[in-house]
């Protein structure tokens, strides 16, 4: 999936380019230390597919979708969204362009203020940004619900009284308000119960489906990233050590980091893949 | 052998603060021998913390009725004294909670941690107490790393290192029950993995009898002796962990073990696949109030489930289950 150079990808919605992103810690005393989060990463995600980057805490996922998503900016490289060049971009651009990528972090309950409404959630992205009108944004608000999932009575609840997987909903909803071309979903699932997991994991494929989605899935369950992703980016110390179709990568991990994620997977032990394998 | 924990009919229930009361636990029987681990399944809202909580008497302040027995080498904690029960507390029984970044004190060394569960419990000799918190933590580290860890506040430690110290400070007192509420949730996949292994080297090296709370049935796998899947506050089922874990016989159980991602069963072959999931939003809505309380999910649901609520059915020696399907005409 990776292009030529400088080549504008035909249907490449997001390319990256030798990423590199350090941080300096600040020290009581002694020198600053120098953080290496991103070390060289490139890939591209062409429109409408879901690319996985999966690896364990610290590997740099985070700050790769911070910088993706117009949070950071990377200390080099390069990053193109729609064929256009947006890590360098000024501030009011890069505004423009926040709202074509959106975020869904993993914990929903700490994305919301407990004491909004659904209602005020989710029209919040489209007060600020549109110029729609109460009632409008009233009629908005309850399709974007039903696309999720949720009843549009629902509008009237806290965020606080919702479960878990409601919650991830609502983050999803307030998301689509703006029409973003990307999503890019940080541990998104990690935080569910495994039955949750599946409802939410099937409603980003049914959206995927209907708007045409683009997904940046990070996460550290390699058998989700499988299941939801057409390629899969192994990351470990700011680089991508590993990358193919998901298949290939369960099937013939390259990588040592890769056949220890592999092995973490928990799986039910008595299933007849570990049977047969044993 | 007798039992070394016997639960009896524990109801727990909570008044919300609209006043409804939401019953949490409604109804848990269930025995531990010693040196046996038990998985209890659950997912939010199933009751599952309110069980490792209440088995040592520990109730959430919006809690308006508690009624069963908690029996620990026959005696029954919900009816001990309070200086009694404090006794037992981290040291005879002991309970490690889900999230070590929030359970640590964030401006206490993780030594001076440990060393404060063993004071609390009447050990005051100064070197007894250094002596005893190396020894504990040299079972959870590497030995060049525990003095490090000693030396180290929560926030230089990483998730893994921190649910160690939180591991060392339920068995500085060396107890015979430990409870461990989610105890692997928060860390990623290679650190859970590891964590699992210190639980299953200090089973066997200290014999505990355990109570591993989870909601992720694979982590049970060669880990649990039985498994008590929990829903709505009740068993739903109960038994050998093989005969749960290969052959579920509640439709609950059935599902939630569906709708976890199989690792070599890629989708788009050709055609989106789903994950099969339970129907219906999880369990924090309102229950039904008479029949079965998986019934308005239930894909195998019959007219008796509505009306009559099911008892438990007993489908092999060590194996039962709360469900029509399974009861004898």
């Amino acid at each position: 999936m990776k292009t030529g150079k400088s080549e504008p990808n035909m249907h490449g919605l997001v390319r990256v380019e030798n990423l590199v992103k350090r941080f300096s810690k600040t020290r009581l005393a002694g020198p600053n230390q120098e953080v290496r989060a991103l070390a060289g990463v490139s890939f591209s995600i062409l429109r409408g597919t879901t690319l996985a980057i999966v690896g364990e805490s610290g590997c740099g996922k985070s700050t790769l979708a911070l910088c993706l998503a117009c949070l950071e900016r990377p200390t080099s490289g390069k990053i193109w969204f729609e064929e256009r060049e947006i890590s360098g971009l000024h501030e009011k651009d890069r505004r423009v362009i926040r709202r074509q990528i959106q975020l869904i972090f993993q914990d929903p309950a700490n994305s919301f203020n407990p004491r909004w409404t659904v209602l005020e959630i989710l029209t919040e992205p489209l007060a600020l940004t549109g110029n729609l009108r109460g009632e409008e944004m009233r009629s908005r608000a309850g399709g974007l619900l039903s696309q999720v999932g949720l009843s549009p009575d629902m509008q009237g609840k806290l965020s606080s009284e919702l479960s878990g997987g409601q919650r991830q909903r609502l983050a999803i909803a307030r998301a689509l308000a703006l029409e973003p071309k990307l999503l890019i979903l940080d541990e998104a699932l990690s935080a569910l119960d495994c039955s949750v997991q599946a409802q939410i994991a099937n409603l980003l494929m049914d959206l995927q489906g209907s708007l045409k989605m683009t997904y940046l899935f990070i996460s550290h369950d390699l058998a989700m990233a499988a299941y939801l992703a057409d390629e899969i980016a192994v990351m470990s110390h700011g680089q991508i050590v590993e990358q193919g179709a998901p298949e290939k990568i369960l099937k013939q991990p390259q990588s040592r980091i890769t056949r220890e994620l592999l092995a973490a997977v928990p799986r039910l032990d008595f299933s007849p893949h570990r049977t047969a394998e044993s | 052998m007798g039992a070394i924990l016997e639960v009896r009919d524990l109801r727990v229930a909570y008044r919300s603060r609209g006043g409804v009361i939401f019953r949490a636990l409604d109804g848990i029987s269930f025995s531990l021998e010693p040196g046996e681990v038990m998985g209890v399944l659950g997912e939010s809202g199933s009751g599952k913390s309110t069980l490792a909580t209440s088995l040592l008497r520990l109730f959430h302040a919006n809690a308006v009725d508690q009624s069963g027995s908690v029996l620990f080498q026959g005696q029954d904690l919900l009816q001990a004294e309070a200086d009694e029960l404090q006794k037992i507390r981290g040291k005879l029984i002991s309970l490690i909670f889900q999230e070590p970044s929030v359970a640590l004190h964030p401006t206490l060394r993780a030594g001076r941690q440990v060393r404060q569960v063993l004071a609390a419990h009447g050990m005051n000799c100064r070197s007894a107490l250094e002596k005893r918190t190396r020894e504990v933590l040299g079972r959870l580290f590497f030995a060049e790393e525990a003095e490090r860890i000693a030396r180290s506040y929560p926030h230089q430690l990483s998730g893994g290192q921190r649910q160690r110290v939180l591991i060392a400070q339920a068995i500085a007192c060396g107890p015979s029950v430990l409870i461990a509420d989610e105890p692997t949730a928060s860390l990623d996949p290679t650190t859970q993995m590891e964590t699992l292994g210190v639980f299953r080297t200090l089973r066997k090296s200290m014999g505990l009898t355990m109570i591993f709370i989870t909601h992720n049935p694979a982590l049970l796998g060669d880990f649990a002796d039985r498994v008590l899947v929990l829903y709505a506050g009740r068993v739903v089922e109960l038994g050998a962990a093989q005969d749960i874990l290969v052959s579920p016989k509640h439709p609950y159980t059935r599902a939630l073990f569906q709708s976890i991602a199989p690792l070599f069963d890629t989708r788009r072959d050709s055609s989106k696949k789903k994950l099969p999931t339970i129907s219906g939003d999880s369990l924090e809505s309102s229950l039904p109030v008479a029949g079965c309380p998986f019934e308005p999910r239930c894909p195998e649901r019959m007219e008796i489930c509505k009306s009559r609520e099911p008892g438990l059915v007993n489908v092999s020696e060590t194996h039962t289950v709360s469900c029509f399907r399974y009861e004898s005409p």
